[in-house]
């Protein structure tokens, strides 16, 4: 049960990883690369330098979003597809980079780490939860809406648009860091080849499955996704072929994902922004 | 050794551009990213297998993926793309075609087990072959990069000199137009389909007499790898994804011929970041629909 | 309520408590002593599939064999398969699981990377653990976990020593290893060393990647260097690229493969092109280095059972699944010395038997196992070629 709640956890900071991204309007399959690194340095500094976790986590956060954001510097001047496949590209390109990374172990893998708990994923659920909630009800939702919807516009209105979306995919890489550091020191054992371009792929369908247009649907692609397998092992044996229908009968019924409404914003009185938005909505 | 590397390269490369071609077609065709593609080449191995093994003559294996693969695409078309034409439909239906792949593979792996299944070809064809270059290039290699010239030179043709193809690029350039002309966008679709998907068959069916095993995990990694061809070649770009294809057999080849094998399958995502970076339009300067205001 | 129906009512419950009393005694004195639990971790879905269910087929065997013969002091043995599907966080989890369900023993998990993970496990949650799969050295922690199989830094010499002195001409050698997976990267470097043991040549070593789906370019450059014979590290669908790149470049020099392509189906699956290939381990479908009566009575019931599998390619290929069945009946030995049944302290149980274990040197069942202070197995590993006829492995001489 513990150990259900752990992981569904991890994959709900994955989820909402990867749609702090999709916010302003990116797809991005690099978070199984993201939590690689996270995993790698808060690892690092817990086996090699015998830090404790909590600051360990605090700073693989902070370096893989720094990580997050030079890739995603030249990276999000594509666009469409081709970011995408950038993004797939990327997540390759960093599980060869770990296994050829001797200090850490390479292809053989890297352990020891421990001390993760169901409490420390809690907490992490509940801060980076409260974080999209504040987002949610403050301008700079309309300002990603306005950069989702249409970023020539959003340009013309005086929104810095790369900038922003810059900053999202960072923040996105440092919440998958926070995901795979934890993951890690509850293993205690990785090896390079399990973050593979499968976790990115699921990654993002938590995300679509549950609804992509605001923060629950994450938490509610993972849960399911997770869980629901577990629970109906009876299914183990056909479990592709039960996902494959599950997923066609959904996008059939419900093609926005499981959850479709919008938080609804709080109006500022006399906000600039919001005025300007108004006008474009 | 090199020039016998480069020339196997070729033939391994014509496989990869016939697996991108078909992508590349149905997303310069209808901006849609067709993710049972990868699956339908992984099916056209096992025809393979289930023609040799019966017994029957290898090449009836042929058009019998052309025909699996155009029914699988039909399919597909109907379950995955029809509904789903908004402009929020092309992640759904690439999800919904996602699954259906998902299904495929399942369903192969019950009927013929997880594990690659072998067979072999007669002798004459897989073993015996021209000496060029210090390589045995076997019948069968000829046959491959043969048929597969052959068939690129029929799309070509079907493209640009037919009915159908005319309406393809007709719907390409600007749907809304198109369907003014009269121009039935729903059977040009299928039919897209059905080229795209016997093309994938029959690479998968090739790919499995060069192997000598069908296997269900070759989608994944040939799909992945058409779509960074199809990055580099330009979206929607036939000419780029046959010629990247073919340079992504030769490059690996290479790597291997200079000791960097280990790095093979992901020569081409390197490769496909640096143009990227570089020339994000592809190869050809392709302007794909999210390039028009 | 008037008196006669107090009194009816205290009869009815007093007839009532009678009987539950009655019959909660019931099926304490017909009460068989309770179940042994014995956890099993594999891949029961999922591309490793058949593995696990072969390996389930001789446990099965095992748990048949143990309860026919009256069980372990009074109790009969079920084993819990849980279908890990490979991974390792499913491992984690499952295991966890088992543990709290009061197994008494864990038997797998499968994988390197499974077993690295789980057997750290084992030492902080005081479950004693057998592995049956995984051979890469140097990652069990012992006391509370032990390997029976042997690991590649016995079983890769002794097979390419054996190898090189069936084929005396060999001078020179090209490895061709997956260098992308833990297991076969290892074995590649000891192929490295072996040879310089041996005073042989390495013309070149390539690597490749384990999802590559063309080896032609490796044959091609084979071809090119002409060695004398080929080393490979890497799993079956890679080895089958290969076998058939090689054998349409025209190059047949004789190919030693690493233990990964020993279980599975390559001897099916490669065919003609399998014909100058090799591989390393310790058992035959006929022949092993243990108790050889019970071995051919356990390889005719296995072959006989395995042949009603449908989606097993026959002759099946009964390869380490011996050891499974070997560790099953290990535990039994055990407890039964140890006075175990089911009735036994579930923590107790677990002392006894990790104390049990790690007081086994040495142990015949169908392989003869020497447990080394590593906490792995040693057997006697051989090299073997195929049988292209019969599509099985037989020891080379």
């Amino acid at each position: 049960m513990i150990d259900h709640l752990f992981f569904t956890g991890i994959n709900i900071l994955l989820a909402w990883s990867a749609y702090i991204v999709l916010l302003s309007g990116s797809l991005s399959f690099a978070q199984g690369a993201f939590m690689a690194i996270g995993c790698y340095i808060a690892g690092v500094l817990t086996v090699k330098f015998g830090w404790a976790l909590e600051p360990a986590l605090v700073v693989a956060a902070f370096g893989t979003a720094f990580i997050g954001a030079a890739i995603g510097y030249p990276a999000l001047r594509t666009r469409g597809l081709y970011l995408i496949l950038l993004t797939v590209g990327v997540t390759f390109v960093v599980r060869v980079g770990l296994e050829q990374f001797e200090y850490v172990g390479g292809v053989l893998g890297f352990g020891g780490m421990l001390g993760a708990t169901v409490w420390h994923v809690g907490v992490a659920v509940v801060i980076v939860g409260a974080a999209l909630c504040v987002l949610s009800v403050s301008p700079w939702q309309r300002v990603l809406d306005a950069i989702r919807e249409d970023e020539a516009v959003a340009e013309s209105l005086g929104i810095n648009a790369a900038k922003v979306s810059v900053a999202c995919f960072s923040a996105g890489a440092g919440v998958a860091a926070i995901a795979g550091g934890l993951y890690g020191h509850y293993m205690a054992f990785v090896r390079p080849e399990i973050f593979d371009i499968l976790i990115s792929i699921f990654v993002v369908l938590y995300v679509i499955l549950g609804g992509v247009n605001n923060m629950w649907g994450a938490v509610l692609g993972a849960a399911i996704l997770t869980l629901v397998p577990e629970y109906v092992r009876v299914l183990s044996e056909w479990r592709p072929t039960a996902y494959g229908v599950v997923i066609v009968l959904l996008l059939l019924f419900r093609p926005m994902g499981l959850l479709t409404f919008r938080i609804v914003t709080v109006r500022l009185p006399n906000s600039p922004r919001e005025t300007a938005s108004n006008q474009s909505a | 050794m090199l020039a016998g590397q480069i020339i196997n390269g070729l033939v391994v490369g014509s496989m990869y551009a016939m697996v991108a071609v078909g992508f590349t077609l149905v997303l310069g065709v209808l901006d849609k990213l067709n993710f049972a593609h990868p699956e339908v080449f992984m099916f056209g191995g096992f025809v393979g297998f289930v023609v040799v093994s019966t017994g029957v003559p290898f090449w009836v294996a042929l058009p019998a993926a052309a025909v699996v693969g155009g029914i699988l695409g039909l399919f597909v078309e109907w379950v995955s793309f029809r509904r789903f034409t908004g402009p929020d439909g092309h992640i759904t239906a690439a999800l919904s075609s996602l699954a259906v792949g998902l299904i495929l593979i399942d369903v192969t792996q019950k009927i013929w087990g997880t594990d690659p299944v072998g067979f072999s070809l007669p002798a004459s064809i897989s073993s015996g072959g021209i000496d060029v270059a210090g390589i045995t290039v076997s019948y069968l290699q000829v046959i491959i990069l043969l048929s597969t010239l052959a068939l690129m030179a029929g799309l070509h043709f079907l493209i640009l000199h037919t009915q159908l193809g005319r309406s393809i690029r007709a719907i390409a350039e600007a749907p809304v137009f198109a369907s003014l002309y009269g121009i039935n966008g729903r059977r040009v679709t299928q039919k897209t389909f059905v080229v795209s998907s016997s093309l994938a068959a029959i690479a998968g069916t090739f790919l499995s007499f060069r192997s000598g095993f069908a296997s269900t995990e070759v989608g994944l990694v040939f799909g992945l790898k058409a779509l960074a061809i199809m990055a580099i070649g330009g979206i929607g770009d036939m000419r780029g994804a046959v010629i990247v294809g073919l340079l992504l057999g030769v490059l690996e080849a290479l790597a291997f011929q200079f000791g960097m094998g280990v790095l093979s399958d992901v020569a081409v995502w390197f490769a496909m970041i640096l143009f990227l970076l570089v020339r994000p339009e592809g190869l050809f300067r392709t302007r794909t629909r999210e390039g028009r205001a | 309520m008037n008196a006669l129906r107090v009194l009816l009512l205290t009869k009815m419950i007093g007839v009532a408590l009678a009987a539950t009393f009655l019959l909660g005694l019931r099926p304490a004195l017909a009460e068989q002593k309770p179940l042994i639990k014995i956890g099993h971790l594999a891949a029961m879905s999922g591309f490793a599939a058949v593995y696990g269910r072969t390996q389930k087929l001789a446990i099965d065997m095992a748990v048949k064999d143990v309860n026919d013969s009256g069980g372990i002091n009074g109790s009969k043995i079920v084993v819990l398969t849980q279908d890990d599907q490979l991974s390792p966080a499913q491992a984690v989890r499952l295991y966890r699981s088992l543990a709290r369900q009061g197994v008494f023993a864990v038997i797998g998990p499968m994988s390197g990377t499974q077993w690295e993970t789980v057997s750290p496990m084992s030492k902080r949650m005081k479950v004693p653990t057998i592995g049956v799969n995984a051979a890469k050295p140097g990652i069990t922690v012992r006391p509370w976990s032990i390997r029976l199989v042997a690991v590649e830094d016995t079983i890769v010499p002794e097979a390419v020593g054996e190898f090189f002195k069936s084929y005396p001409k060999i001078k020179s050698i090209v490895i061709v290893g997956d260098v992308r997976e833990a297991s076969s990267k290892a074995a590649a470097e000891m192929y490295g060393k072996q040879a310089a043991k041996h005073g042989i040549k390495v013309l070149d070593t390539i690597s490749f990647s384990t999802r590559a789906t063309d080896l032609s370019p490796v044959a091609i450059k084979i071809k090119g260097l002409k060695p004398d014979a080929v080393l490979y590290a890497g799993f079956i669908p890679t080895a089958l690229l290969l076998s058939k790149s090689m054998q349409a470049q025209g190059v047949s020099m004789p190919v030693l493969g690493n233990g990964i392509i020993w279980p599975g189906n390559f001897p099916h699956a490669a065919g003609d092109a399998g014909r100058n290939w090799h591989t390393m381990g310790y058992s035959t479908n006929k022949l092993s280095s243990g108790d050889a009566k019970l071995y051919g009575s356990f390889a005719k019931r296995y072959l006989a059972i395995a042949a009603k599998d449908s989606a097993l390619q026959q002759p099946a290929n009964i390869s380490n699944n011996t050891v499974a069945y070997d560790a099953v009946m290990l535990l039994a030995k055990i407890m039964r010395k140890a006075k175990i049944s089911g009735a036994t302290d579930i923590q107790e149980a677990r002392e006894k038997i990790k104390n049990g274990i790690n007081a086994t040197k040495t142990y015949v069942g169908l392989n003869k196992y020497r447990i080394r202070d590593t906490g792995d197995a040693y057997i006697r590993a051989r090299a073997m070629r195929i049988d292209t006829k019969n599509k099985v492995w037989h020891f080379i001489k």
